[in-house]
């Protein structure tokens, strides 16, 4: 109906809408919880590039163990931490799909440690979307690996001591050092602007992943107000704070060759390598 | 391969814009976390502490329609999805 016919005015234009590939349903987290914010972004990636349909996701065992209820996708639910090696044999399996992992930061980088490293050192090619909120947020609010020094949780009374308990585990960085990995970066949901840099981020992630690159990562800082004992909105802000133990932005970008010892001569030699791989 | 079909999330498409609203909340999802009140640039979302939703929270409200700039600032850190944002009138109307 045009404005002539009716002499009303025409309807607004929508700037921003709920995606398609977000369920339509509310979701258990508790208020203000990144993971909503990160499913919200995944949702959004899906629909603008159309991957819905071809996507095949693999959920972990922590808080986002529902994701599954969530993104409008075939899903598959994985024992604690192993989400990379299920998502390994969905990938051999299944050349076509669009493979997407889900994982919390107890999940990937205590339980799942050798998972995550060996799928990303085989080169395997998923994109992993790793939630680090520093905490075992599911279960109680304990200490993780990722953990801030001095941070004080359910199993850490007094402050993370590194005397007793170590220190926090840079393990996106570490991921970057393998050769099989070709995109790894860190973003953060503190706020607007650094929620839209998160997006970019995933979007160069699934972009390599369809081009057939090998292993990609983007590491999302996110928040657990429940467990840090703040509100939704202070818990943004301390995402500052956790930046100084994990900065911010790209850090292995080996097609643009960006990262540490990045030898752009080999990823040209080695550019063929998905379609010589039988996969 | 077999793919369950994305479930269609409801569109808002045909408000009745009578007077022009530059935002719909569904303010049944919200869980008042104020992540958007902090956000928005020009302080015209409030948690409106006369109701209680089903999931028990107050939800957002847009205290001043004319204040809004649809920047979709809130809708950005919204955890719940619970904005719709339309362009403002005046752009509409061109
Ligand atoms: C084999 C096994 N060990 C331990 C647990 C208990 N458990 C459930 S979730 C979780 C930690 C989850 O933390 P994280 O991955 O950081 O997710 P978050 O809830 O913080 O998003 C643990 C230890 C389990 N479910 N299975
Ligand atoms: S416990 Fe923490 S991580 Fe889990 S839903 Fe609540 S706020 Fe989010
Ligand atoms: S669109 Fe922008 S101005 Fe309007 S309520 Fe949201 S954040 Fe505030
Ligand atoms: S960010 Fe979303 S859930 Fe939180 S108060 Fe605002 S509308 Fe409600
Ligand atoms: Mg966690």
């Amino acid at each position: 109906m045009t404005t002539e016919a009716t002499g009303a005015p025409a309807p607004p234009r929508i700037l921003y809408q709920r995606p398609r590939a977000l369920v339509d349903k509310s979701t258990h987290y508790c208020p203000g919880c990144g993971h909503g914010i990160i499913h919200r972004l995944i949702a959004e990636l899906l629909d603008e590039l159309e991957l819905a349909q071809q996507t095949i996701a693999v959920a972990p065992v922590g808080c986002s163990v529902f994701a599954y209820d969530y993104i409008a996708v075939d899903w598959i639910e994985s024992p604690h931490g192993r989400a990379p090696a299920v998502a390994t044999g969905v990938r051999r399996t299944n050349s076509d799909a669009f493979v997407l992992v889900y994982q919390g930061d107890g999940d990937l980088a205590a339980i799942g440690t050798a998972e995550i490293i060996h799928a990303a050192a085989r080169g395997e090619r998923i994109t992993t979307v790793f939630v680090n909120n520093g905490i075992y947020g599911m279960t109680g609010g304990q200490m993780a690996p990722t953990t801030l020094l001095g941070q004080k949780t359910t199993s850490s009374p007094l402050g993370r001591d590194p005397k007793l308990a170590g220190y926090p585990i840079p393990i996106s960085e570490m991921l970057a050092l393998l050769r099989g990995v070709d995109y790894v970066s860190r973003g953060s949901v503190a706020d607007p602007p650094s929620v839209g840099k998160v997006k970019a981020m995933l979007k160069r992630a699934f972009e390599i992943q369809r081009a057939g690159g090998g292993f990609t990562l983007v590491e999302v800082l996110s928040n657990c107000p429940v467990g840090w004992g703040m509100t939704a909105p202070e818990s943004m802000a301390h995402l500052a704070e956790v930046a100084e133990t994990y900065p911010l932005g790209v850090i292995l970008d080996r097609s643009k060759g960006i990262g540490p010892g990045v030898d752009p001569g080999l990823s040209t030699r080695l550019a063929g390598r998905a379609e010589e791989a039988p996969r | 391969m077999t793919t369950r079909l994305a479930d269609p999330a409801p569109r808002v498409t045909a408000v009745e814009h009578t007077p022009f609203t530059p935002l719909a909340i569904a303010t049944d999802r919200c869980k008042g976390c104020e992540l958007c009140v902090t956000a928005c640039p020009h302080h015209v979302l409030e948690l409106d502490q006369a109701v209680v939703n089903a999931l028990g929270y107050h939800p957002v409200r847009l205290v001043d329609p004319a204040g809004c700039t649809s920047c979709v600032l809130c809708a950005r850190v919204c955890p719940d999805a619970v904005f719709t944002v339309f362009a403002p009138r005046k752009e509409a109307r061109s």
